[in-house]
């Protein structure tokens, strides 16, 4: 009896979850399938404006941290382009669960690798790259190199943008003061100066509080990319991890002969207590708390945040430390001239998710908003600044050009997600001549005078090999382990070579040969 | 039938285990095939080729497994050895302490640390055991040591691991043993007072016996995450010179598989450690069922 009861119960159990396991995948077949409403109306295909608003989904920003529905800008876009913008926010988990928006963007090559390689993109035909988008195809083929970055199996799979003057390119931001307290007068231009200033921070107490507690510089061994002390590589000709083109051949920064000479320089400045030993787990953020609390006395900064008295980084100096002053200063030169980890003209990449294939109306109206977004100045305002007069403004009370600046309760980036400023940006998708009018005369100047752009940039522009992703991220950590151990003392110098045979063992020789191949397929002349 | 109505409620109240369950712990299995598959996110988990054991070969062929491998084990043995018994000896200790108010006091303060997350509290170990402004390098300081980095040895990271988990989890961890142990028979306390017990005596032969079959219990569980402990805390303290001693099984999927997008790969890694995890708690339970003489254990 009890038995039987027992049967009964767990059989309607499973009933229940038949019932349930039906529904979902019932809806996952609905997800591959293509959208029935989505397909194009005869109506449309004959050229009359349709009735119908096509249905966008718009994956929002990368950098924005969630949706904001309904926003004024996306109120704003479905009422010029006669559309409906779902924004959704991209992850790779969202990817791989197979909701692929109509439009995102991508930071880097190799992101538009790996999404190519899981079938989620649609390849985009530079004919009508350049029909539909004349004024952004003139001026991004100066720099046609970009297209060959996000070109796989012979198709391209992403809308390129390149940037020329770079605010985020890096330089050195020194404590002026400090410099004056150990009675260098002359803001260090070359690496021996450099070498003497870092010195005298760390030996000559340059705060004068009588006890040793300062340092002259920090790293970020951590950094996702690379190994830090950009500049100091930089002044050897190198940086670990880019692609360097030597003699004609391809050769990478973090093996290269050069680059044990840096690790010389800065294990002996390590060994003589002029690097702060938490090089290994300082990040960007804190070393410039670093700088402010008086710790260490050079930073390597982002231009746009250093080099204006207005610029953030030292405003913030300012208001934490009144006394201090701040000189901003090109790379060091060194034996291999100067350079800082440059990542070169490429900026985000534009691409479109592969259901629009067989949805012309809707591309077509992708391409419109692109082409908006690229030279109409009033939809590029509404999407990056917002409207005028209640959320930006010049700079120049009654300017006509020049540096913009938000206005009050709109200062923070968040307060303006919530306007959907942002979200909808495409960023430097814009042509020449936009960029010249809104940008500041006083910062373009500031990058002209202190990037070390085009110095030192990747051969193949960042390009992803066909093996990056199986052995970038280990070499990587790989190298940053042998730095740092190098650096801090820890094992030989000579263990570099070590170093060398490991790397090209555990697949740097096979990506070196991937790089040779595609520099002289794609980038060479 | 009859049965269904007269314990209709409590059925009701399965009901919700049993879908929470069903939902997120029996129905994603379906994904696991994709660990025999070669996953492309346009093809779906069932349209993607199958590969047969090919992921497992590459994981049991990387030069790395092993290494990962033995960090996870050893990883995970130092925190069964340290962190697991820490929060029964404090609730022990806990219990012996008269004063009601201060017993409670002590217990929030510690339950605190549980609740911050291991991205802040890993920010805080970093500082307090930084050399030039560290709290730890302060106070040896005090009695003439050098200051130590020791984030950038090697050899400490797993000690770390260990002791801020145990700071971190210490009050939390002991709340159950804590319950069990006032679930304790006063009568027993009592009558071995009476016969002059003393209170070391008392706890070696009451409060330890009364506890251990949840002390037993909570073994067995701890065992069943074993290869999986810790993910957040170590991601968030480790660095490219510890990396040698803290890369886990859990970080290595996470920077090679999940950042880019080799999902068949680490479903194959994570197939591989639930396995791991169930032998292992097959093991613990038939141990201590073996040992309490069938008196204790999961089932």
């Amino acid at each position: 009896m009890r038995r039987k009861t027992m049967a009964s119960a767990i059989t309607a159990l499973l009933v229940t979850a038949g019932l349930l396991a039906g529904c979902s995948s019932g809806s996952n077949t609905n997800n591959t399938e293509t959208d029935p409403n989505a397909s194009v109306s005869p109506s449309a295909a004959n050229g009359e404006q349709a009735a119908e608003p096509v249905e966008i989904t718009w994956g929002i920003h990368f950098q924005a941290a969630g949706v904001v529905e309904d926003t004024p800008v996306q109120k704003w876009l479905e009422d010029k382009f006669n559309v409906k913008i779902k924004p959704v926010k991209v992850t790779d988990a969202s990817i791989a669960s197979g909701d692929i928006p109509d439009i995102f963007m991508l930071g880097d090559p190799a992101n538009v690798a790996a999404y190519q390689n899981q079938g989620v993109l649609m390849s985009i035909d530079p004919g009508m790259l350049r029909e539909k988008m004349p004024e952004y195809y003139a001026d991004i083929e100066k720099n046609s190199k970009l297209f060959q970055t996000v070109t796989f199996d012979e198709e391209l799979w992403a809308i390129p943008m390149f940037i020329d003057l770079k605010p985020y390119d890096l330089a050195m931001l020194w404590r002026k003061d400090w410099l004056d307290n150990v009675g260098i007068t002359k803001v260090p231009e070359t690496l021996d100066e450099f070498e003497q200033a870092v010195y005298a921070f760390a030996q000559k107490d340059p705060d004068q509080n009588g006890q040793k507690d300062t340092y002259g510089l920090t790293g970020t061994a951590t950094s996702t990319w690379s190994s830090g002390f950009y500049s100091i590589f930089g002044a050897f000709g190198v940086e670990p991890t880019m692609w360097h083109e030597k003699n004609g051949e391809i050769v990478n920064g973090s093996v290269m002969p050069e680059t044990k000479e840096a690790l010389a320089k800065l294990r002996q400045w390590y060994a003589d207590g002029v690097i702060d030993p938490e090089f290994i787990t300082d990040t960007q953020d804190s070393y410039r708390k670093k700088l402010y609390n008086g710790r260490i006395g050079v930073i390597e900064e982002q231009i746009a945040k250093a080099a204006l008295p207005e610029s953030a980084t030292v405003t913030e100096m300012k208001s934490l430390n009144p006394e201090a002053e701040l000189a901003f200063a090109r790379n060091p030169q060194g034996p291999g001239g100067h350079g800082s980890w440059d990542w070169g003209v490429k900026s985000n990449f534009i691409v479109i998710g592969n259901k629009v294939k067989d949805q012309p109306e809707k591309l077509e109206k992708l391409f419109e908003i692109l082409q908006a977004q690229s030279s109409d100045e009033e939809t590029i305002n509404r999407t990056s600044l917002g409207e005028k007069g209640v959320h930006w403004d010049f700079a120049e009370s009654g300017a006509a050009s020049g540096a913009t600046k938000f206005l009050a309760g709109f200062e923070k980036q968040e307060e303006r997600d919530q306007q959907g400023i942002r979200l909808f940006s495409l960023g430097n998708i814009t042509t020449q001549a936009y960029r010249e009018k809104y940008s500041n005369p006083a910062l373009n100047e500031a990058i002209k005078t202190y990037s070390s752009a085009p110095n030192l940039t990747d051969a193949l522009l960042f390009s992803a090999l066909p093996s990056d992703g199986k052995y970038k991220a280990d070499l990587t950590s790989l190298m940053q382990k042998y730095f740092a151990q190098m650096i801090s003392g820890e094992i030989p110098l000579d263990d570099f070579d070590k170093f060398v045979t490991e790397w090209n063992s555990r697949g740097g020789e096979e990506l070196t040969k991937e790089a040779n191949e595609m520099y002289q397929a794609q980038f060479k002349n | 039938m009859k049965t269904i109505r007269k314990h209709g409620e409590l059925l009701a109240l399965f009901l919700f285990s049993f879908l929470f369950f069903f939902l997120f712990k029996y129905g994603p299995l379906y994904g696991v095939v994709i660990a025999f598959k070669d996953f492309r996110v346009v093809d779906g988990i069932w349209g993607s080729p199958w590969v047969g054991l090919q992921h497992f070969i590459d994981l049991f062929q990387n030069n790395d497994f092993y290494r990962l491998l033995k960090n996870t084990l050893l990883l995970n043995l130092y925190l069964l050895l340290f962190a697991f018994p820490a929060p029964i000896v404090l609730a022990l200790l806990l219990n012996e302490i008269r004063s009601r108010y201060f017993q409670r006091f002590i217990q929030t303060t510690m339950y605190l640390p549980h609740f911050v997350s291991w991205v802040i509290m890993s920010g805080l170990v970093i500082y307090f055991l930084s050399p030039t402004s560290g709290v730890v390098a302060e106070i040896a300081g005090w009695f003439g040591q050098e200051p130590v980095f020791y984030m950038g040895k090697k050899e400490y990271f797993r000690p770390i691991i260990v002791a801020s988990a145990i700071l971190k989890d210490l009050g939390w961890g002991s709340i159950i043993y804590f319950a069990a142990l006032t679930g304790i028979n006063p009568e027993l306390q009592e009558s071995a007072i009476i016969d002059g017990a003393n209170r070391w005596q008392r706890m070696v032969k009451i409060n330890i016996p009364s506890i251990m079959p949840t002390i037993a219990i909570m073994f067995i569980l701890s065992l069943g995450g074993f290869l999986s402990a810790n993910f957040e805390q170590i991601i968030n303290l480790l660095n490219p010179v510890t990396i040698d001693t803290g890369d886990v099984i859990d970080t290595y999927v996470y920077r090679v598989g999940l950042q880019q997008f080799q999902y068949s790969y680490t479903a194959a890694i994570g197939l591989f450690k639930s396995l791991v995890g169930l032998l292992l708690i097959l093991g613990a339970n038939l141990a201590v069922r073996r040992l309490s003489k069938g008196e204790s254990g999961l089932w």
